[in-house]
């Protein structure tokens, strides 16, 4: 079955492929956004020094990162599984002797991965080059920056499916979803550092599971002194599991409701 | 292979709020008006066996294919097939059966045909041996070699379809539901299709279930059909039967060697009349033609005669008509 | 009348969406007073602005938005054959009213920007100078949108980098220009004349130096020609776009 699962993500993956110009464009976008962003912070860093921590390297690091995860934490929203409960697609998606979530995750990995490798990485090491900023990462950092990437991953995925499962209840599933993104985007720190929040959101934000999708791979990959690496990644496990249980759960209600009520 | 017995399904019809807080209200929403799709229908099928199932627009033709392909839970009833309960045990159950819906596909959209195949093999867990095989014969059935490298967003509806058929079939399952499948397609593609699911039912012994509005679909592919209207199933048996049984009158068209002012026969009624030339219409539930012939014979001199038997085609219009018209009038 | 719901939903995501760079920009003047001499009021004025005018941009000209869908559906062609400007036909093809979230939100920006940057006398009249200026904004963006939808004409492959001038624009602007780098800052004064939708009519109006934008102030008072002068130019490319069209013929 793991085959199976892994024939999926490598088709997605081919898929991606297909796409390379709007992949190059891609990766330009990316790149201007990240100059604006990047010089607006500076300036903030020049006009109060030390804000929420950060210093000008740790700044390019931030826009880096922030820009070569756009796609894939799929920031401008995700909505493949909604657009098949919409569509009744989802009836043929029923026909297959595979677990539907898997199915999904293993296609969401395929795009993932592609997109890191063919434009979140490039693009974090121009920004690395141009701003002559060097990384330094231990092997143990690395290792640790790693399996935080991949757990941000499966959070980021979970919230997805959460917001596009609406679509079982609501024909006006698409508004929802794209409140619901808008609102994790802010929270997870992607359109202004979480350091940057006052501290009572500060303080919010960390009851939420939004930092495990952005915030916690950020401050390994920075490695700010201090940082409890084995603390963070236990709590993006326990946001995993909660939203992997969650997600799962609405899906299966979410099935049952098509099964007895016909969608 | 398929045991259904006072097959149910009942819909519940939701009040529907409008405005702002509507989809909120719709959530929690109690108020509903119950819709039976599917009135207690009961049938078997054996394995091997071509069915078609047919009826009109809304008759319960899709629920009742859901509920066989594991999707919907029936009301109640029961429902084996092959020894699973479909809902209860559905991946086992989807193993080993196929579907097409023809209006949709299940290709992945913007990568070539075989893509997809490499992946349903994965999926499936398809034997190397049994694919290479199945995906030879699939070239040679559905001429699937042309287009294997052409990304599905490129291929012709007919290409399109044929794709799909092979992605239904290459698991070899025991059992395939077929949706529609040459909607929309031409003449010819149309015949390949059909040569396609006749030959795979009759060398892999396949049990097919055919939902379709194209009768020339029936009347190449099925020896038994089912007709179901408004829930309930009004006809099962061999398509022979059903033309026999709702076909209406036979014609015999009878061509005189000479001139005669009465030409009515008992039995007959004169449908047209051109020259010598005289179409008689005549239900065909006594004893058939012998009689008519005889009685023409007697009192005729005649230099041809042919017989037209009323196909397939010009019945089940003529059944859905006359439902049509049982309908209204209760209406009335 | 579904779309109802969906419309009222889809309106909040959008007035959401603008909502968080407010929010951003709002956190960022809570670490400091001002950003290179702007303060938050006089940010939000030039945010208010430019969001007004890409708005009011969008709403108007939101066919051209969809127009590779209208090619793609053979639309474009249906409208080809109709005794009515290819032009005014696309253009009305989508009338996109979510956008008015940003909008009003824009609009309300800029009131509350101005009564506490201005006394209420001179605002008033602010307001009067204002609306030719938004006026050209909005023609500016339109001249935008109507070139990315013209490029689609030949390809659409990659026609995603006109986002970096269309909304990248509007992010940049929704700044002042001094914090970016002097190649940004003359790249949208000199090439791209972008400052004049929003930064250098106000700081003009709120006596700033213009010396980030290394032009003199009297130029302001021909910020909406440039707007007027980028959608004529447009519309030109427009017309030359549609000559060359070829039907897609599938």
């Amino acid at each position: 079955m793991i085959r199976a699962y892994w024939k999926l993500a490598k088709t997605s993956f081919k898929r991606q492929m297909i796409y390379r110009a709007a992949n190059l464009a891609g990766i330009a976008t990316n790149l201007c956004w990240g100059f604006f962003r990047a010089y607006l912070l500076l300036a903030v860093l020049e006009a109060s020094p030390g804000v929420g921590g950060y210093d000008h390297d740790s700044i390019i690091i931030y826009t880096g990162f922030s820009q070569a995860l756009t796609a894939p934490l799929k920031v401008f929203g995700w909505w493949d599984l909604l657009r098949t409960i919409k569509s009744g697609e989802i009836i043929s998606d029923f026909c297959k002797p595979i677990d539907f979530y898997g199915m999904w995750y293993a296609r969401d990995c395929g795009h993932a991965v592609y997109q890191l490798a063919a434009r979140g990485l490039p693009l974090m090491l121009l920004f690395l080059a141009i701003f002559r900023i060097p990384l330094r990462l231990s092997a143990s950092m690395g290792l640790a920056f790693l399996i935080s990437m991949t757990l941000a991953l499966q959070v980021s995925f979970s919230w997805r499916m959460i917001y596009n499962a609406m679509a079982f209840w609501t024909l006006d599933a698409k508004g929802v979803a794209a409140m619901a993104n808008i609102v994790s985007l802010f929270l997870m720190g992607f359109i202004i550092p979480v350091g940057f929040f006052p501290p009572w959101l500060q303080q919010a934000v960390q009851l939420t599971p939004f930092p495990a999708m952005f915030d916690i791979p950020l401050a390994i990959l920075m490695d700010v002194p201090g940082t409890e690496v084995l603390l963070l990644l236990s709590r993006q496990v326990f946001w995993m599991l909660i939203l992997i249980i969650a997600a799962r759960c609405l899906l299966h209600i979410g099935t049952k409701k098509v099964v007895i009520q016909g969608g | 292979m398929i045991v259904a017995k006072d097959l149910v399904k009942e819909f519940k019809i939701y009040q529907h709020h409008r405005g702002a807080f509507g989809a909120i209200r719709n959530m929690f929403s109690t108020k509903h008006t119950i819709v039976r799709a599917v009135d207690q229908i009961s049938f078997q099928i054996a394995a091997g066996e071509l069915v078609g199932y047919l009826g009109p627009n809304g008759a319960g033709k899709s629920t009742t294919i859901k509920m066989l392909t594991g999707i919907l839970v029936p009301t109640s009833g029961e429902l084996t097939i092959g020894g699973i309960v479909p809902w209860r045990e559905r991946v086992k159950h989807v193993r080993r059966m196929g579907v097409v819906f023809g209006q949709r596909t299940t290709l992945w959209w913007d990568l070539p045909v075989i893509e997809t195949m490499e992946l349903l093999r994965h999926i499936y867990k398809i034997p190397e041996r049994q694919y290479r095989r199945n995906m030879d014969m699939f070239a040679d059935l559905l001429g699937l070699s042309e287009f294997l490298n052409i990304p599905v967003r490129s291929l012709s509806l007919g290409q399109r379809m044929r794709a799909d058929l092979a992605a239904a079939f290459l698991h070899d399952p025991e059992i395939v539901f077929l949706d529609e499948p040459t909607i929309g397609l031409d003449v010819l593609a149309k015949e390949r299709i059909r040569q396609f699911i006749a030959t795979i039912n009759s060398e892999k012994k396949t049990t097919v279930i055919l939902t379709t509005h194209d009768l020339g679909d029936v009347a190449k592919l099925c020896r038994r059909v089912m007709m179901i209207d408004r829930g309930k199933v009004l006809f099962d048996g061999a398509l022979a039967e059903l033309v026999s049984r709702f076909g209406g009158e036979r014609r015999l068209i009878v061509d005189f060697a000479e001139e005669y002012d009465d030409l009515s026969i008992a039995g007959a009624r004169i449908v047209a009349k051109e020259g010598r030339k005289v179409t008689y219409a005549f239900h065909s539930n006594g004893n058939g033609v012998a009689p008519l012939i005889e009685n023409l014979s007697r009192n005729y001199k005649w230099a041809d005669i042919s017989l037209q038997d009323p196909d397939v085609e010009t019945t089940i219009r003529h059944i859905y008509e006359q439902w049509e018209g049982d309908h209204s009038s209760e209406y009335c | 009348m579904q779309y109802r719901v969906s419309f009222l939903f889809d309106l909040l995501a959008n007035l959401f969406s603008s909502f968080t760079d407010l929010a951003a920009m709002i956190i960022i003047f809570t670490h400091t007073p001002a950003l290179k001499g702007w303060t938050l009021a006089e940010t939000a004025f030039l945010f208010g602005l430019t969001n007004t005018s890409f708005a009011l941009a969008e709403m108007i000209g939101g066919g051209f938005d969809v127009f590779q869908l209208l090619i793609r559906e053979g639309k474009f062609d249906q409208m080809l054959v109709r005794p009515l400007g290819h032009f005014f036909q696309v253009m009305t093809s989508e009338f996109v009213l979510r956008r008015f979230g940003r909008l009003t939100q824009g609009l309300a920006i800029i009131v509350v920007a101005l009564h506490q940057i201005l006394a209420s006398e001179t605002a008033a009249i602010v307001v009067l100078l204002l609306l030719p200026v938004i006026a050209g904004g909005t023609l500016f963006y339109m001249a935008l949108f109507i070139t990315q939808a013209t490029t689609a004409i030949w390809t659409v492959e990659g026609l995603e980098v006109f986002n970096i001038i269309t909304y990248g624009g509007n992010e940049v602007l929704s700044h002042p220009l001094d914090v970016f780098h002097p190649v940004l800052r003359r790249f949208f004064t000199y090439i791209l004349p972008m400052a004049f939708i929003n930064y250098i009519p106000v700081a003009a109006i709120i006596g700033k130096p213009l010396t980030a934008a290394g032009v003199p102030p009297w130029t302001a008072w021909f910020s909406p020609l440039f707007g007027l002068g980028a959608f004529l130019l447009a519309r030109r490319f427009w017309d030359f776009g549609v000559r060359h069209y070829q039907s897609t013929g599938s």
